[in-house]
């Protein structure tokens, strides 16, 4: 049996209309007010930069940072104009700052390859031409190595020097922070007077 | 006047519908099925395509395919891998045997040569017998041994002392390399290289820390794919 056919120039029943354009309404609210709220948290959320910043983990002179990749110990400061590596002889107007590493590796082949001096000032200088020989440690055997870089004299007093394995990828991973307490405006002005360049020996496991 | 039969009294009865609420919500269900039915699938699709990193980045950099095996019991290799000659096939088949401790290490151009591990530390001496076309480039295995503790240990300068070159090459015997990748043009695959034979036998040497009792040994030229043989029956 056929529905009833609707009179012609009927019109249908205003109220559905209406609610459905008050529905219509209602959701489009909804939608402005969900981004409202998302880009009021967004807003208050950290920056990536913020939220990706490595963990630091900070010591003095011969205290072990202990890292992801294990444990790093500054075990001694040294400066002066000159260094030599096994193949090279280098010099600087400023100061080759020289630190003895204790590296006792965790679990993997991990070693140090990012290192740079922080100044009280917020200033970074990297070992751009400076170096690590902390490569390649065995996982659980203490390895003795050295850490080198070049840095204008005046920024040292009250600096930090930074550890960490990856020089690529600052993001998330953590890093050791060592408060160079000792390194004092005499000791630097000492330093630069040095003519004799420091040694930079290869590694030695099982040191 | 009619005079029609007298109605019987109306009973009353239960309603028939629901409350035109309800019927709203579940109409709003039936409409909307489709959608809702397709919108897991929404999900898994959004996540395969914002995956790429996934595939880029960390896949091919670590050992994540692995084949394995067991100590003393033949395991079957393939990996297609490229070089500056174009597309190859590395096809083998590997036995790692147990590792054993050593103070002596094949030298670079064979023979045994005395050696001291670093303090702390103690040397292991892993046995492979290999069968592989003399033609399959073998040349640049790398070979770990990972302990009990979840520690890995890789032959990357391990510090030993000795009184002669040591051998460098992992998975091919001293003086027999075999066929090398060509890593630039215009070079042969087989330049300075001496014939491998088809089946041989020849050790990796690993240094690890003296505590360390090995569990795994890892055996690979390429990551992601990996050979790792258990130790523990």
């Amino acid at each position: 049996m056929s529905a009833p056919a609707e009179a012609p120039g009927a019109e249908r029943p205003a109220l559905p209309r209406r609610a459905n354009r008050r529905q219509s309404l209602g959701a489009a609210a909804l939608v402005l007010v969900a981004l409202a709220v998302g880009r009021f948290v967004t807003d208050r959320l950290p920056t990536d930069e913020l939220a990706t910043r490595p963990f630091e983990r900070h010591v003095s002179v011969g205290q072990a940072a202990h890292l992801r990749i294990g444990d790093v110990t500054v075990t001694q400061v040294r400066g002066a104009p000159e260094v030599s590596t096994t193949t090279q002889l280098l010099t600087t107007p400023g100061i080759w700052l020289v630190t003895d590493v204790r590296l006792t590796a965790a679990s993997e082949a991990l070693g140090i390859s990012y290192a740079a001096v922080r100044s009280p000032d917020g200033r970074t200088w990297t070992a751009a031409r400076g170096g690590s020989t902390c490569a390649a440690p065995l996982p659980g055997v203490p390895m003795a190595c050295t850490v080198y870089l070049d840095v204008p004299p005046e920024v040292l007093p009250g600096a930090e020097l930074v550890l960490r394995w990856n020089n690529i990828d600052l993001r998330n991973d953590d890093q050791a922070v060592i408060r160079l307490d000792d390194v004092t405006p005499g000791k630097v002005a000492t330093w630069r007077t040095a003519t004799e360049p420091i040694l930079i020996p290869p590694s030695r496991t099982g040191a | 006047m009619s005079t029609a039969d007298p109605q019987p009294p109306t009973t009353p009865t239960a309603p028939t519908t629901s409350a035109p609420g309800a019927h709203a919500t579940a109409s709003w269900w039936r409409r909307q099925r489709r959608g809702l039915l397709l919108l897991p699938l929404a999900m898994v699709v959004a996540l395969l395509a914002s995956s790429s990193r996934v595939h880029l980045f960390w896949w091919p950099s670590g050992p994540h395919d692995r084949v394995t095996g067991s100590v003393g019991a033949p395991v079957r290799f393939a990996q297609e891998w490229v070089d500056k000659a174009g597309t190859h096939q590395r096809k083998l088949t590997v036995t790692v045997g147990t590792p054993e401790q050593t103070t002596e290490h094949e030298g670079l151009t064979g023979g045994a040569v005395q050696v001291t591990p670093p303090n702390g530390s103690v040397l292991w001496r892993i046995p492979l017998t290999v069968e592989a076309d003399p033609s399959v480039v073998l040349f640049g295995c790398k070979v770990a041994l990972i302990d009990a503790r979840g520690r890995t240990f890789t032959a990357l300068d391990p510090g030993l002392k000795s009184g002669r070159a040591l051998k460098t090459q992992q998975c091919v015997p001293a003086m027999q390399l075999g066929p090398r990748p060509v890593v630039y043009q215009g070079m042969s695959q087989d330049q300075d290289t001496l014939n491998r034979p088809k089946n041989y036998q020849t050790f990796a040497y690993v240094v690890t820390a003296a505590d360390a009792r090995p569990s795994t040994v890892r055996l690979w030229w390429d990551y992601p794919t990996v050979i790792e043989v258990s130790l523990t029956p």
